[in-house]
């Protein structure tokens, strides 16, 4: 049977629907016509260009980027090795249950702010970051050893695998795919969280500062063009981090675990 | 010598196998057979020390066993080249390459078990199983997606393979010529 839709290469198609979005918010900012309401997409785009020839700009976005990762980098061991030790003992699994429950449950603003008070403010970004990637990290890890084939497990017992080749061979590449899902979703988190709390503590030398500042002052058209940077380096970061997660499967020879198992993220 | 005296395993209180002894010779092909559901996998499972036995004794099991399992239980994300790396060792992949030819997989060596039809795999499960190289192999059902020509080349590859071996083969089929047939589940 003939195949009547036409198909765009995905890159065009996402060209075309960035190209119909950023008409449509030109054409609102010129119903409004305010501009401290909604400024349109160019002045925006002039802003930006100013703001990224400033030395402070990029203070802010390697400052921001650096917060986030920690945040992010802490996340990922601590949920590693929680999710190990959990697996492992079932009442670490059971002590950590309702302390996961509630930071799950409750909203970021009541941690950031709690965290402004026991903490020096420019650690309340790592410490937000942390608390919202921990349990995605944890979570996920948890399901992989979880959902491992038990009759792999018996396999690799009779032929009597080492730890290390246990761990190499059968639960690391059933963990592979869980593993990149809880990695984006969780950088895609760190950032918004790691922002939020750079708002509320208006930290030195980040994103959240400007934005903050932008705000105070009605600078609508820097509020948007930080708010444009935030994104792109979320965006970027997550690429960046799932590119390396790819090199390292190859390094280790597990990139055939992620494609037998296949993975909640299709970002790999 | 392999002994098992009065084995009975049970599973949520039913028996699978109640009271069954035997005594295996040191070495040579066993064929154990008998109906679906009467206890021959659990038979080797519970040799294996994979399931705990509710009442009897076995005794004489060496400490290095190699099991093929009635499914292949390879790993998903190594290729049948890896699988067998993955017991022998990288160092020997001469050796692993040679098991793959034996089998008769040598140009399957890079496939993936999903790119394998399910008597390759099972090919590849038994050589696995024969380059383990251990004194006690229990094989259950290995060749039963093979054609009767495989089969046969599969037999004898495990006779020569396993002298001076015991090999405990479960199977449904015709049992090697000249194998004692242990019956489990017949009267």
């Amino acid at each position: 049977m003939r195949d009547n839709k036409r198909k765009f290469p995905r890159g065009i198609s996402l060209a075309l629907a960035a190209l119909f979005w950023l008409a449509v918010w030109e054409a609102a900012s010129l119903a409004v016509n305010l501009e401290f309401l909604l400024p349109s997409p160019v002045r925006v785009a002039e802003r930006l260009a100013v703001l990224a020839r400033e030395a402070e700009f990029w203070g802010a976005a390697g400052g921001s980027m650096l917060r986030v990762l920690l945040g992010f980098l802490f996340a990922f061991l601590a949920g590693v090795l929680g999710a190990a030790l959990a697996f492992r003992f079932s009442p670490v699994a059971a002590l950590l249950s309702p302390v996961l429950r509630i930071v799950k449950a409750t909203p970021v603003a009541s941690f950031i702010l709690l965290a402004l008070v026991w903490i020096p403010s420019p650690g309340v970004p790592v410490f937000t970051s942390f608390l919202m990637v921990f349990p995605i990290v944890f979570g996920n890890v948890l399901s992989g050893m979880q959902s491992t084939d038990r009759n792999l497990i018996e396999m690799g017992r009779m032929y009597r695998f080492s730890p290390l080749s246990m761990l190499r061979q059968i639960y690391l590449p059933s963990i592979v795919p869980y593993l990149t899902a809880a990695c984006g979703t969780g950088l895609g988190l760190a950032w918004k969280a790691g922002v939020a709390a750079e708002v509320l503590a208006n930290t030195r030398l980040s994103l959240g500062g400007k934005i903050y500042a932008a705000k105070i002052y009605f600078e609508t058209p820097d509020l948007f063009a930080w708010t444009a940077v935030v994104i792109a380096m979320s965006v970027a970061l997550e690429k960046l981090v799932l590119l390396l997660m790819r090199r390292l499967l190859r390094i280790f020879h597990l990139e055939a675990a992620h494609a037998d198992r296949g993975t909640p993220d299709k970002a790999l | 010598m392999l002994t098992v005296e009065h084995l009975t395993k049970r599973f949520d209180g039913v028996p699978v196998l109640t009271d069954f002894s035997c005594v295996f010779p040191e070495t040579g092909i066993v064929a154990i057979a008998g109906p679906s559901g009467y206890g021959k996998t659990t038979l080797l499972r519970c040799i294996a020390g994979l399931e705990k036995p509710d009442g009897g004794v076995i005794s004489g099991v060496p400490e290095r066993i190699a099991y093929c399992f009635q499914e292949d239980r390879l790993l998903p994300w190594r290729t049948a080249l890896g699988n067998l790396e993955a017991v022998l060792g990288k160092r020997r992949r001469a050796e692993a390459l040679g098991w793959l030819e034996r089998v008769g997989l040598a140009d399957a060596a890079d496939k993936y078990p999903s790119e394998l039809s399910g008597g390759m795999r099972s090919r590849v499960a038994f050589a696995r199983a024969l380059a383990f190289d251990a004194p006690l192999l229990l094989l259950d059902e290995p060749f039963h997606a093979l054609d009767d020509a495989t089969r046969a080349d599969m037999e004898s590859l495990l006779a020569e393979k396993s002298r001076g071996k015991l090999v405990l083969l479960v199977t449904h089929q015709a049992p090697p010529e000249g194998a004692p047939v242990v019956r489990i589940g017949e009267r």
